[in-house]
């Protein structure tokens, strides 16, 4: 019945390619979180043993996070924000009554804020979660874990951004990892290197005029950037990887297709970062602003950005 | 007679002899009616005995005029030859036509004492069925315009021969399920004249019934004959899809062919092959059945509590019965429709031996790149759906009309499905291969062996089942070889003791090979994300499976009671672990009068895991055990006509040691991590009421209501979770299903169904809910399954048209779904922040139009 559920799967997809909302992921005409980075996305310690010093230092590294907020029809209205810090993944607003912890609050702009930096290993809930748990964000987090912590302590960081009746909640992880087998190394944020419209280059800081009914938007090649790494399987045996980077389409005219493109899928099947922009039903002339946002899979993430002007 | 002669291993009685007419009586023409110049036909249903003589006879079709008093005296004088049931001789019941003619007097007979001065004539030949040149047996001729010719009778080759008088010839030829035939021939002098005689055969309804009673055991048993088949509307002429408009089955979602049967999975109904498991029933999931339809002599439907004979399966069974080859001569019959062509054929090979064969192929691939839009920039796209079957069949046993104790039947079957979607180059940003190929053979052998009270039926099978998923780079190749047999062993002592036995075993070797990706999730822990570039891992397997069950099952009958209690054991040997099960069911029936009838039953069922579901972790679960299902059920069949009958049945499953994803996660001391892939921890309950009033086939008309109140609900064991309801429960599913043949070859039938809408958990948003890592939302939803999708209705219609020719038929059929193309709701998707429900709609208006030519 494997197969049945397949062919079900087929047909609904293929029914449902009439059917739905014309909006899509790369549109941005309201409040949204683009992008969410950490620096450094990911705490190694040197091993595994938690009472070595070394190791303890990892744990407390100062974190920093910064945001990619957009806002076009906001008219640069401060944006509030809150950031919580939780154990529970599928808690989402991390708001379960006393298992969250409030790391910063305030306004922020639309654009890129680089939020107050905090330190997470030595924070203590209002109360233990688990029984007989210490209340150390950290050892609860391990506590809940379905996996015991294999595969790296991945604590919540949940992001609240509200403007008049829009709000959002917006959560990314922060992951402590050791060496629990070898050739694990900490990971790195990725980093896009150029965009080409129609096969020309656009520098970072180059106004480009936009013309016609659509655009080819590519990355120049970064393979030779993303990172292999080493993560334990089940069994505590090593399992090699080699991230394959999603890159998400963003834009406040008209819409990418596809809205993000991704090194292979589940086949193995690799596909190009290549996309196509159209600017949408009667188009206006006007500015438009792209952002192209880069993710390792593993929690690594930036992002870039492009002013372009659209003219019909 | 084109019936199997035995049912799934559960005796059916069959007319293994018909009978032939032995001595006629004229009747006396009515005197008033006589000098009214008026003629007439009257319909008698005549009851045979044992001997052949006549215990009974009726008026079927009343004509007045003092014909129908007539008819029936001169029945009740007729001597036939005795009928018999499963070779013996038996009494029956069939429909007879006795014909009223005013002689015309001949000018050239004048006196009937000078008969012997008159020179005589031969009039030989053949009856044949107009349209499908089938033989007609037990046919008279006689010239009408000499009454003291007499007549003659055809024999099994629809052959007679008659002496009369030389001259003119009123010939008239009769035959039960035929018009009467008129002929005017002139008869030269001691030559023999031969003529073939083209009857155009009536409504199958009016042709000879068998009134011998099956030995009905299950609660509900739903058997569909071969008219009821191919005629109902909606379902494109597909036998087996007929069974979704039974009560206690579930509405599947657009044109699937899922049998959700008393809210349990499609996966724990179990489809059957004369008595052999088949891996699947439909083509592609949603096309025609893997059976050609004229194949087919019935479908038997069970949607609980069946006998011990059937086992693995903690759902419904069903069981296609296919049919013998002609043994009169030959015939086909070619279909063609929008998405394939099949072709049928069978013919008598020599005495008592007959073959039968089928073939079909699609061209949907073939049509597809027609109207797939092409790529402006040169890209390739290939959507190849394509499938076909095949059916062979080869018996030997008694000729038809003839008894024969021993038969045997030797089939070939198989079935091929392939979807191959390639979409490369062009402005696509991926390039996407993806081959999904199933395929399945059987093998099998049938033998009945009658000696006395006991009747032996033995069938050994093998089979081959292949599946191949090929996705990029990705690739799984599974090859199960099968050996099987079947044998069971029916004695029926006396009137009030009945015994059977026998044995289900099977033998699977199964061998997968695999190239995958390290599976995410599966093999390490997953991160929310992109994924990653992994190696290939190259994975090999070879399990053997046995699964052997025996059966035993007792009737006892005291008065009007029947009580049958049943076993079934089985044992399992999988992965070198061994699992037992023992199924104890009993039945009980009470004839409360010959209308009315109780059924009830209780009963203990059974499924073993999938052989590769007991693989390690992480890809499978060692320690799951069978599912169970502890099934009742309590029903009343009053039978109000003799061609309306109505069945009530209420029911209540409850279903245990379900197996459900995802399997315990255990965190072990070292560090590891141990992710079974499955557990037993589903349960399940379902209850309803399901009824049906069915109107059999008859001359002009068939059809049912059926009506099925339901609730199907399901929880995880080890939690403190509630029952919630199943994702297919359907509070009340109605179908109402009528065919009516106006005549003139014209049909119309239509289907109307009305169905609660499916659970679906509703959505509620109040804020976005974001995942950075993913660059995926979260959606907020109310109570699981807490609404339902609006409910469905439907009204399908189906229109036959029959052109008649000498020697074939060809039929032109429209078959439109969704007649007043309703707005139905299949699933809901939701925009990409889950602020927005979007309906899926169902199948919109749909006409299908198909060409059956046969002969």
């Amino acid at each position: 019945m494997q197969r049945s559920r397949f062919i079900a799967w087929v047909t609904v997809a293929f029914l449902t390619g009439c059917v739905g909302s014309q909006d899509d992921l790369s549109q941005v005409f309201d409040l949204r979180v683009l992008g969410m980075a950490l620096s450094p996305p990911e705490s190694m310690a040197p091993d595994c043993n938690p009472r070595n010093p070394a190791s303890l230092v990892a744990l407390n590294a100062s974190i920093t996070l910064s945001t990619l907020i957009a806002d076009p029809k906001g008219e640069g209205r401060p944006l509030e924000y809150t950031l919580r810090t939780c154990v529970r993944q599928d808690d989402r607003i991390c708001g379960n009554e006393g298992q969250f912890i409030e790391l910063s609050r305030g306004t922020l702009d639309a654009g890129v804020s680089v939020l107050p930096p905090f330190s997470l290993g030595p924070l203590k809930l209002p109360a233990p979660v688990s029984d007989g748990g210490s209340g150390f964000l950290l050892e609860e987090t391990r506590a809940v874990s379905t996996f015991g912590g294999l595969g790296g302590l991945r604590v919540p960081l949940v992001l609240n951004v509200s403007a008049g009746d829009e709000r959002i909640y917006a959560q990314k992880l922060m992951v402590f990892n050791c060496p629990i087998v070898p050739g694990m190394k900490q990971n790195e944020n990725p980093a896009l290197q150029g965009i080409r419209l129609d096969g020309e280059p656009w520098p970072e800081n180059g106004l480009r005029t936009l013309t016609g009914s659509k655009g080819i938007f590519e990355l120049d090649d970064f393979a030779g950037l993303e990172e292999q790494y080493v993560v334990p399987s089940f069994e505590l045996q090593p399992i090699a990887l080699k991230e394959a980077w999603k890159v998400a389409w963003h834009t406040t005219m008209g819409r990418f297709g596809p809205t993000e493109t991704s090194g292979v899928d589940q086949g193995g099947q690799a596909s190009r970062h290549k996309t196509t922009w159209t600017p949408g039903a009667n188009p206006k002339e006007g500015p438009v602003t792209f952002w192209f946002v880069v993710r390792d899979g593993r929690g690594g993430e930036s992002w870039t950005s492009r002013s372009g002007y659209y003219v019909p | 007679m084109r019936r199997q002669l035995v049912d799934a291993g559960v005796h059916v009685p069959v007319l293994t002899k018909e009978p032939a007419l032995l001595q006629g009586v004229e009747a006396v023409y009515p005197p008033q009616a006589e000098r009214a110049g008026l003629e007439a036909v009257v319909v008698l249903t005549v009851t045979l005995g044992a001997d052949g003589s006549v215990t009974e006879a009726a008026v079927a079709q009343p004509v007045g005029n003092g014909f129908d008093e007539a008819a029936v005296e001169a029945m009740k004088q007729y001597r036939f030859s005795p009928a018999e049931v499963d070779g013996v001789p038996a009494p029956i019941q069939m429909l007879y036509q006795v014909r009223f003619v005013l002689a015309v007097p001949d000018a050239g007979v004048t006196d009937a004492g000078s008969e012997m001065a008159v020179p005589r004539a031969t009039l030989k030949g053949t009856l044949v069925a107009r349209g499908s040149r089938t033989r007609v047996p037990n046919g008279t001729v006689q010239c009408v315009d000499q009454p003291d010719a007499g007549e003659a009778l055809s024999d099994d080759k629809g052959t007679f021969s008659l002496r009369v008088f030389a001259g003119h010839c009123k010939s008239v030829a009769q035959a039960s399920g035929f018009e009467t035939f008129n002929a005017e021939e002139t008869l030269a002098s001691d030559e023999t004249t031969e003529v073939i005689y083209y009857l155009i055969p009536k409504a199958s309804g009016f042709e000879t019934v068998v009134r011998a009673k099956r030995d009905r055991k299950e609660v509900v048993r739903r058997t569909l004959e071969r008219q009821e088949l191919q005629k109902v509307p909606g379902s494109f002429g597909d036998p087996v899809r007929v069974i979704q408009n039974f009560p206690g089955v579930a509405r599947a979602p657009f044109l699937l062919g899922q049998l959700i049967v008393r809210g349990a999975s499609p996966a724990q109904t179990l489809t059957y092959m004369d008595g052999v498991e088949i891996p699947l029933l439909f083509h592609l999931g949603a096309g025609p059945s893997v059976v050609n339809g004229e194949f087919l002599d019935k479908v038997d439907f069970f949607p609980g509590g069946f006998g011990s004979r059937y086992g693995r399966a903690v759902g419904g069974v069903v069981d296609v019965t296919t049919r013998q080859g002609a043994s009169d001569t030959y015939h086909g019959v070619a279909k063609v429709d929008v998405q394939d062509s099949s072709l049928f054929f069978e013919m008598p090979i020599t005495e008592g031996v007959s073959i039968a064969a089928a073939a079909r192929r699609s061209y949907v691939d073939a049509i597809l790149p027609l109207v797939l839009p092409k790529d402006p920039e040169g890209g390739t796209l290939l959507i190849l759906p394509t499938y076909w079957d095949y059916q062979v069949r080869l018996d030997a046993g008694g000729p038809k009309g003839k008894p024969s104790r021993n038969n045997y039947s030797l089939m070939a079957f198989g079935s091929d499905d392939l979807l191959k979607v390639v979409a490369t180059g062009g402005g696509r940003n991926r390039d996407v291969s993806l081959d999904v190929h199933t395929r399945f053979h059987r093998l099998v052998g049938n033998g009945v062996f009658r000696r006395g009270k006991s009747t032996y039926k033995i069938t050994p099978y093998l089979g081959y089942d292949n599946a191949t998923f090929a996705f990029g780079t990705t690739q799984l190749i599974a090859d199960t070889y099968a050996v099987g047999l079947r044998a069971d062993y029916t004695y029926e002592a006396n009137k009030w003791f009945t015994l059977r036995l026998g044995t289900d075993s099977r033998w699977d070797h199964i061998a997968g090979k695999a190239e995958l990706p390290v599976f995410s999730g599966t093999q390490y822990v997953a991160f929310p994300g992109a994924q990653p570039a992994v190696e290939q891992q190259h994975l090999e397997r070879q399990l053997n499976a046995v699964d052997a069950a025996l059966y035993l099952e007792t009737d006892f009958k005291i008065g009007k009671l029947t009580v049958t209690p049943g076993i079934r054991g089985s044992f399992a040997h999988v992965h070198g672990q061994r699992r037992w099960a023992a199924d104890p069911r009993l039945w009980a029936q009470l004839e409360i009068t010959e209308w009315t009838q109780l059924k009830g039953s209780v009963g203990l069922y059974t499924q073993p895991p999938a052989a590769v579901n007991l693989e390690p972790a992480p890809f499978g679960t060692p320690s799951l055990v069978h599912e169970k299902a502890f099934q009742t059920s309590l029903g009343v069949v009053q039978k109000l006509t003799d061609n309306i009958n109505v069945d009530l049945t209420g029911y209540y499953n409850r279903r245990f040691d379900n197996v459900v994803q995802p399997g315990p996660r255990t965190v072990n001391e070292d560090g590891s991590v141990t992710v079974e892939r499955y557990s037993n921890d589903g349960l399940g309950r379902a209850y309803g009421l399901e009824l049906m009033v069915r109107h059999e086939v008859t001359e002009h008309f068939f059809g049912w209501l059926s009506y099925t109140f339901n609730r199907s609900e399901e929880r995880r064991a080890g939690t403190d979770d509630p029952y919630v309801l199943t994702a297919f429960d359907q509070t009340h599913i109605l179908t109402l299903v009528g065919s009516y043949r106006i005549g003139k070859g014209w049909e119309v039938g239509a289907r109307f169904r009305y169905v609660t809408g499916n659970p679906k958990t509703p959505l509620s948003h109040d804020y976005d809910l974001y995942q950075a890592d993913s660059n995926r939302f979260s959606a907020q939803f109310g109570d699981f399954r807490s609404s339902r999708v609006k409910p469905f209705h439907q009204l399908d219609l189906r229109v036959d048209k029959s052109f008649v020719f000498k020697l074939w038929t060809l039929t032109v059929f429209l078959d439109i779904q969704n007649v007043y193309n309703a707005h139905n709701v299949e699933a809901s998707i939701f925009d990409y922040r889950f602020r927005q429900e979007f309906e899926v709609p169902g199948v919109p208006f749909l006409p299908v139009l198909g060409l059956k030519g046969s002969f």
